[in-house]
């Protein structure tokens, strides 16, 4: 249950403080997908899903399209980290980064895709490659710091 | 194996079903937007505190300094609002001699603070501290710095959400100031926007402003949205390809204010 909370806590901070400090470019990091990331790494399969459906909707909950757009993002997430998780030695330089950015390369290829199929506006360009950098930045410092600890 | 396989799927049905419900429904939607406000006030509270206090430390001198021309802006401003009233005054009995019937519906101002900023790059939307029990309705429009920042989509108790002029969900009837021309604005990013449908033989300039049409008298006529920044054309196609530049900034504005039609 703690978890739930603190996933939803990580909601509301990266939609008040967060987005306004972190931002460049208009462009923020996800953090959710990067706790969820760390999530599914070191906890049961079944949980890890668990916590990117609440977590997905809860977000979708807020947002204005209606679908279950980040539902469905954060649940591939979970998928393509378990397959990381079986497959590689996680503690590899290279794995980590190739898993980052595999992982945001899919969810910008999803909600692009959602976004286009509604909308009829596909844009993947500057504002993604910023994107797909801040979170590399990010989940690489926040994974070292927490090897080392 | 078969009976794992079934067992899966109807918890993905499930999922999906339950979930597209739930995203869909409007009390379930008001309700989390409830259930956030207090969090983001306090949040806002707090940074907005601390923002302040490392103001009065860093800067005393550019304090006094704003507020000085903030002062004289308020002066010129109630001088204004005295010519306003003369104008509105006169407006009021020149229509009484005249007989004339208003085709603009009177709308209500209301002031609210941005509380909450949409968590992704994909939709763009803010949370304001105004709510059901403030009159606000969907599809009031949200105005900052003189520009269109939004309408209304969703409304809580306590908060409502906002759909950016920058969102590729926004859509809104609108037209060119100088030409007149009738346009469909949409949204595409948080620096530009489109429009829509443009005929080959319409007049779209470049630097026009765009702004609300009001058309039925829903939305309130002449809020500007943005700037003209690219018309083409390519021989052949249906419609001409416009670029909007967007003025606002989210993220730097503060305060908003919500336009509403008053209930009769």
């Amino acid at each position: 249950m703690r978890i739930y909370f603190l996933a939803f806590v990580l909601l509301l901070f990266q939609m008040s403080v967060l987005t306004r400090i972190l931002s460049i470019e208009y462009t923020i990091p996800d953090l959710l997908t990067i706790f969820i990331i760390l999530y599914t790494l070191k906890n049961p399969p079944a949980q890890a899903f668990k916590l990117a459906v609440f977590t997905g909707i809860m977000q979708d909950l807020l947002s204005p399209t209606g679908l279950l757009f980040n539902t469905f993002t954060k649940s591939a997430i979970v998928v393509v980290t378990l397959m990381f998780r079986e497959k590689f030695y996680y503690s590899s330089v290279f794995v980590r980064g190739l898993l980052i950015v595999a992982v945001t390369l899919i969810d910008i290829g999803i909600k692009s895709s959602i976004i286009f199929f509604k909308t009829g506006i596909f844009e993947v360009g500057y504002q993604q490659m910023v994107y797909l950098l801040m979170n590399f930045i990010i989940f690489y410092a926040v994974s070292v710091a927490d090897e080392l600890r | 194996m078969k009976k794992k396989l079934l067992s899966g799927l109807f918890v993905v049905v499930l999922i999906a079903g339950g979930g597209t419900f739930l995203v869909r429904t409007e009390l379930v939607k008001s309700m989390a937007l409830d259930a956030a406000q207090p969090f983001l006030t306090a949040v806002r509270f707090v940074t907005d505190s601390l923002e302040t206090v490392a103001g009065i430390i860093s800067s005393k001198k550019e304090l006094v300094e704003e507020n000085n021309k903030l002062q004289q802006k308020i002066e010129l401003l109630k001088a204004q609002l005295i010519y306003m009233k003369n104008l509105e005054k006169e407006n009021a009995y020149l229509r009484q001699i005249t007989n004339f019937v208003s085709r603009i519906p009177d709308f209500e101002f209301r002031t609210g603070k941005i509380i909450g900023y949409s968590p992704d790059n994909w939709n763009n939307y803010v949370i304001i501290n105004l709510g059901s029990k403030d009159g606000l309705k969907t599809g009031d429009l949200v105005v900052a710095n003189g520009y269109l920042l939004g309408q209304v989509y969703q409304v809580g108790n306590l908060s409502s959400s906002v759909i950016l002029t920058s969102d590729k969900n926004f859509k809104i009837s609108a037209r060119c100031r100088k030409t007149g021309e009738a346009v469909f604005f949409q949204g595409k990013n948080l620096k530009e926007g489109i429009l829509l449908y443009v005929k080959p033989d319409q007049d779209v300039r470049i630097g026009d402003i765009v702004e609300t049409a009001g058309l039925n008298g829903v939305f309130p006529p002449g809020i500007p949205i943005g700037t003209v920044k690219s018309v083409s054309y390519i021989e052949g196609n249906f419609y001409k390809k416009v670029t909007v530049s967007l003025p606002l900034n989210p993220l730097e504005i503060e305060y908003v204010v919500v336009i509403s039609r008053k209930q009769k």
